[in-house]
């Protein structure tokens, strides 16, 4: 007995609360826009956007041989420290610690990464949808930042291809900083509370949330404004 | 009599304020101009009484018009004790007077006044607790005749948002005087990130409503001008700048370590850490202890000051100045200029200085007193004569009748800031001030706060601390000139009368303080907490000097001995909504991926931790019965899930847990107990080998990040070559049991589900609906059931496809409390649930999961001793009566009267028709057939049997079937 079923983001119910479009990419139901794209584009360039990335790829990479494995997707991983990254459009390669790597990639190339990253003595962990992935995009969305986590991540001392471990309204986050984006990589059962509490701070500063037609999936790391 | 003046000829930036409107105090409708705060236009209205003291209900009224005391606390917008001189008034604000019954005008309460020897400090500690009944009633009059606002009960600022806001500034500057503002500079020119501070709406400190000209000021473009143009032009260069952030009407109001300083504005809350902090707070005039010192038109030099240059308010009719400084002659011309007929300048000093500002005020006319001082006010609910004589209020030689008595009689810096949590203020003879001199590394004190000088000092000494801070450097001590120092006035002018308060807060006299010493609580520490001196709302910022230098004059203590306490937050009020903020900030919760398909199926949830499980859906009861005769289906994807792999794996598994896997065949699953390195058993789960050399460890809920980290440890610590995956969150879960569940799961899949091919505790993978799956045959519930663990981007549209396929049986979802019913009915226990920090797997039933013969594994020394020590009580399962009721979990179990045991998990089997459960018993109870009573919370005891088996299923037939 068989059936077709889509691949849900954990945040599939939140977005539907805002009225969302979906649309069906690699086997997932992902939120294309929240019933206006021209506004929700608008507010990019004014304001700020909360979308939903679950649907990108997420692996980790450990242990001692995790660098060797995470330099043979990119060559550039050996040179990276703790918390740098280096990215393409198509993925981001995260150093977390000494031992540790997480991939991000766009959905439906984990398959090739996972074969191009295998090797000897290493833990392979393809999150799959264990994890969820919120993307705050626009100027408005360093206020969203500034009002949701105690740590200090000032432009000046995060630029853009930072990677940090902290927690954003208690939810414990990966965060991958690019120029115009703070990626928020975090457990899937806490993607609704963060949702939640990301948007509660959000009002009054202009944050809606979008999907991936206001912001695509990219993960180019680009230069500071 | 007050009024508002259009122009004032000493004040060059004065500007009369243009708009004009409305808003309500205590029903009555008042003017309000632009730029006003609460309590100005209420000053401008002519209100001279703004409250009622605390305990004795005396009148009180504007004193400085800077936050300092209780006086302008007010009920604003149904929000109690706000500073009313502090927030701009708005259209429409409604402003209500506190602590007073009927009216601020005539309070009937303030009969306490006369009750001042009934009344010494302390005085509820001693009276009303004999009879024993008396108290409770007498507390009540007392909360209700004491205290500030009351909390709106109706809630009708329940919709106030609350922000909570971070900022991480290289250098925060608290204060934006002289001082303040060139610390900014200094950082700013250093190309530091800069977060200035300032309570006030406008930035500028004292120097806003200062025209003393600035002279020797090492910005040169500043020398030559008032006080008030040059902060306007230190204002005008640098507030546009990028690297600086402003956050006026602002207060900071604790201080913590690392910098860590807490500020707030409205409803908003900052958390600032800082890389160096400046405080630059400034001073307020000093508070004078003399008799009747608490009365309505009584105000410091620089209040009036604020109302003149700031409110543009004439502050009243006739005023006479008390002062020891040129800065009560300053006040005294801006008095004489906004048409104020001053009486006279008391001056402390017996010569004052010649300048222009003593000459000044003799070419007006007005008299000076010199050598002398305040001795007293009379007047009934406000000032009407002021006596003056001797500095030591020995004789009274001149009186005035006036309406207005202002204080100018020196400053006390504002050290809150700087104390808190830190270090006791000393006092500072040479400058006759309190002053915090030992400071943490990157908190920098300058301008007012260590002494009061000139624009020029206060600007150099800014600057080299924003210099300092910048550079996280040094800072050389302080200096003041002779000339900048202000002599300081006895603290109490002893002149006689009652009424000298030393903390106007708290209605404390100085009799009482007295009083108090006798009684033997001669330090500060003490004599401050039980006549609580610098307990109310200003927490001191009034009265700490007075409280420090009467304690040393009336117990003998020397200056360095009598300091005041240090100093706690907060500075100010802060309402309980800015410290909590919302609720979606405090608590974030754990859905798993169907808990949207519970919420639409009805289910009641329950909190597990920071989970959301269901708790239930039909009564748990009913769903209990459904499991038992048809087919249920469970969310457990909250179970803790880790793959471990490796060279190592084996031994690491055999080192962690205390049973043996080598025998373990692929397809196999082996329930398995966890044990502390003292023996006692904390965690039960299953272990499964998916394939050669790959096992799953399942946990439960609430262990699973502690048991990954635990792992993780120990594979760091022994240097184990295994690979741990945490695939918690990436694998959703759910259990289906029932005796149909075999049939129901075997339409699914394409595997062989027979007992034989698939049997209890065997695993297996499979596929359904093109969803990779894990099987496992496993029974927590006590019925035939399958675990099926799938990724959890699959679990809302999977649990659908169950139900849809299983309608025909039906197949229906039960919650946590049914699970716990059934596993109860089984005789399961749940680590946590029925054991605690004592339990040991011996005594737990479970010590067929330990082998004793393995070479080392965590807890093997303990459990030998647990083992040889033998089994003192014992978790066993028991039944009731069927007609009995079902005790409360946690109750005791009794024995003459002594408690003996307890119960741990108690519930109606729906199934059997009695009560059943599990509890902790002595051994000699623990036998089958015995007999026990359970103490019930009403009081009433049932007699429980012990059960050597399963309540329900004993053979476990329908496990294995």
């Amino acid at each position: 007995m068989k059936a077709i079923i889509q691949k849900l983001s954990p945040l599939d119910e939140a977005y539907q609360r805002n009225a969302a479009h979906f649309l069906a990419e690699e086997g997932w139901s992902i939120p294309e826009h929240c019933g206006n794209p021209e506004k929700e584009r608008a507010q990019l360039e004014t304001g700020s956007v909360l979308v939903d990335w679950s649907h990108i790829g997420k692996i980790t990479l450990r242990g001692n041989h995790a660098e060797d494995s995470a330099s043979r997707l990119d060559s550039r991983a050996a040179s990276l420290k703790p918390q740098q990254s280096c990215s393409t459009d198509d993925w981001a390669v995260l150093r977390l610690t000494g031992d540790e790597f997480m991939i991000l990639c766009k959905s439906g190339k984990e398959n090739a990464i996972l074969a191009s990253v295998e090797g000897d003595d290493l833990s392979i962990l393809n999150h799959g949808g264990g994890l969820g992935c919120l993307v705050l995009g626009g100027k408005g969305r360093d206020e969203v930042i500034e009002r949701s986590s105690a740590m200090n991540l000032r432009r000046d001392i995060v630029p853009a291809g930072t990677v940090v471990q902290t927690s954003i309204h208690m939810v414990p986050c990966t965060i991958f900083r690019t120029s115009s984006l703070e990626i928020l990589i975090h457990t899937r059962d806490f993607s609704e509370s963060l949702f939640d509490a990301l948007m509660d701070v959000g009002h009054g500063v202009g944050l809606i949330p979008s999907g991936v037609a206001t912001l695509p999936v990219s993960f180019s790391t680009g230069q500071e404004d | 009599m007050t009024e508002r003046i259009a122009q004032h000829p000493d004040l060059p930036l004065f500007s009369s304020p243009k708009k004009s409107f409305s808003f309500t105090f205590n029903g009555k409708t008042i003017e309000a101009h632009e730029g006003d705060t609460v309590a100005s236009a209420l000053i401008a209205a002519g209100v001279r009484i703004t409250s009622r003291s605390f305990k004795y209900h005396r009148p009180r009224g504007p004193k400085d018009n800077f936050g300092q005391g209780p006086e302008l606390l007010m009920t604003v917008d149904h929000a109690p004790n706000v500073r009313s001189d502090m927030i701009p008034v708005r259209a429409g604000m409604q402003v209500e007077t506190q602590n007073a019954w009927p009216s601020t005008q005539l309070d009937l309460m303030s009969i306490n006044n006369f009750a001042v020897p009934l009344l010494p400090n302390g005085f509820y500690y001693k009276m009303f607790h004999k009879p024993k009944w008396l108290w409770p009633i007498a507390e009540r009059f007392i909360r209700k005749a004491a205290g500030l606002g009351k909390i709106d009960t109706q809630g009708r600022a329940v919709d106030t948002r609350y922000e909570k806001r971070y900022r991480f500034p290289d250098v925060c500057v608290v204060g934006s005087g002289p001082a303040g503002l060139a610390s900014v500079k200094a950082a700013l020119d250093a190309g530091k990130q800069v977060l200035l501070i300032e309570e006030q709406e406008q930035l500028g400190g004292h120097s806003r409503h200062t025209v003393f000209k600035v002279e020797n000021c090492r910005e040169k473009k500043l020398n030559g001008l008032t006080e008030q143009e040059a902060v306007r032009s230190l204002i005008d260069e640098i507030e546009k700048h990028p690297n600086l952030e402003i956050l006026s009407q602002t207060q900071a109001f604790a201080v913590y370590e690392d910098n860590l300083v807490a500020a707030q504005r409205g409803t908003e809350l900052f958390k600032i850490r800082a890389i160096s902090v400046v405080f630059a707070p400034g001073a307020t005039d000093r508070h004078l202890v003399f008799d009747n010192n608490d009365k309505p038109g009584i105000m410091t030099g620089r209040g009036v000051e604020r109302l003149i240059a700031l409110h543009g308010i004439k502050p009243a009719r006739r005023a006479v100045v008390i002062t020891t400084h040129d800065g009560g002659y300053h006040t005294a011309k801006l008095l004489h200029g906004a048409g104020t007929e001053v009486l006279a300048v008391v001056d402390g000093r017996q010569k004052p200085p010649k300048n222009d500002w003593v000459d000044g005020i003799r070419k007006l006319g007005i008299p000076i007193f010199e050598g002398k001082t305040i001795h007293r006010v009379k007047g009934l609910n406000q000032v009407k004569k002021v006596e003056i004589g001797d500095l030591h209020g020995q004789f009274s030689s001149l009186s005035f009748a006036c309406d207005l008595v202002v204080l100018a009689v020196g400053y006390q810096p504002q050290l809150n800031l700087l104390s808190q949590g830190r270090t006791r203020p000393v006092w500072d003879k040479k400058r006759q001030i309190l002053r915090v001199t030992d400071l943490p590394q990157n908190i920098y004190a300058a301008g007012e706060v260590q002494g009061s000088a000139s624009f020029a000092r206060l600007y150099q000494e800014g600057f080299e601390a924003g210099r300092a801070a910048a550079q996280q450097s040094s800072l050389s001590e302080s200096q003041r000139d002779e000339n900048e120092l202000i002599e300081a006035l006895p603290a109490d002018i002893e002149s006689g009368g009652k009424h000298h308060f030393i903390c106007p807060c708290m209605d404390v006299t100085r009799s009482e303080a007295c009083h108090s010493i006798e009684e033997g609580f001669d330090q500060v520490e003490t004599l401050k907490r039980y006549s609580s001196m610098g307990m109310g709302p200003c927490q001191g910022k009034t009265c700490h000097e007075a409280v420090a230098r009467l304690a040393a004059r009336d117990t003998g203590l020397s200056e360095t001995e009598a300091v005041p306490t240090t100093m706690r937050p907060p500075l100010s009020p802060v309402s309980f909504g800015i410290l909590a903020g919302r609720a979606p900030h405090l608590v974030p919760q754990r859905r798993t991926a169907m808990h949207h398909c519970h919420r639409k199926a009805g289910a009641a949830f329950l909190n597990a931790g920071q989970w959301k499980r269901p708790h239930s859906y039909l009564p748990p009861q009913e769903e209990a019965l459904m499991v038992r005769k048809g087919l249920g289906i469970i969310d457990v994807s909250t179970l803790g899930k880790l793959e471990l792999s490796g060279p190592d794996v084996m031994d690491f598994l055999h080192f962690m847990l205390p049973g043996k896997f080598r025998q373990l065949a692929v397809g196999r699953v082996r329930y398995s107990t966890m044990i502390g390195e003292d023996g006692i058993l904390f965690e039960d789960g299953t272990i499964s080998h998916l394939e050669e050399g790959v096992y799953y460890l399942s946990t439960t809920t609430g262990n699973q990040a502690a048991i990954e980290s635990l792992f993780r440890w120990w594979v760091l610590t022994d240097q184990f070559k295994v690979h741990i995956k945490n695939l918690a969150p990436v694998h959703a879960a759910v259990n289906v049991a029932g005796e149909k569940s075999r049939e129901f799961i075997q339409k699914l899949v394409d595997i062989d589900m027979s007992n034989e091919a698939f049997p209890y505790m065997a695993c297996r993978k499979s596929t359904i609906a093109d969803v990779p799956v894990l099987l496992f045959r496993i029974g927590f519930t006590g019925e035939l059931g399958y675990e099926i663990h799938f990724p959890s981007e699959f679990g809302a549209p999977l649990w659908e496809y169950f139900l849809e396929q299983g309608k025909s049986y039906p197949l229906k979802p039960f919650g946590v409390e049914t699970q716990r019913i059934l596993r109860l009915e089984k005789g399961h226990l749940i680590p946590g649930v029925d054991t605690d920090a004592l339990s040991n797997p011996y005594e737990a039933g479970v010590d067929f999961t330990v082998k004793e013969d393995k070479e080392n594994f965590v807890g093997k020394a303990f459990l030998k001793n647990f083992k040889e020590r033998g089994i003192e009580n014992k978790l066993v399962s028991y039944k009731l009566n069927s007609a009995d009721p079902i005790p409360e979990d946690g109750v005791a179990i009794l024995k003459n009267g002594k408690i003996i045991g307890r119960v741990t998990s108690s519930r109606m089997s729906p199934t059997l028709g009695f009560g059943i459960g599990l509890a902790w018993v002595p051994r000699d109870l623990s036998g089958a057939g015995s007999r026990f009573q359970i103490r019930l919370a009403n009081g009433q005891d049932v007699t429980a049997e012990t059960l050597d088996h399963a309540a329900y299923d004993p053979q476990g037939e329908r496990l294995t079937s």
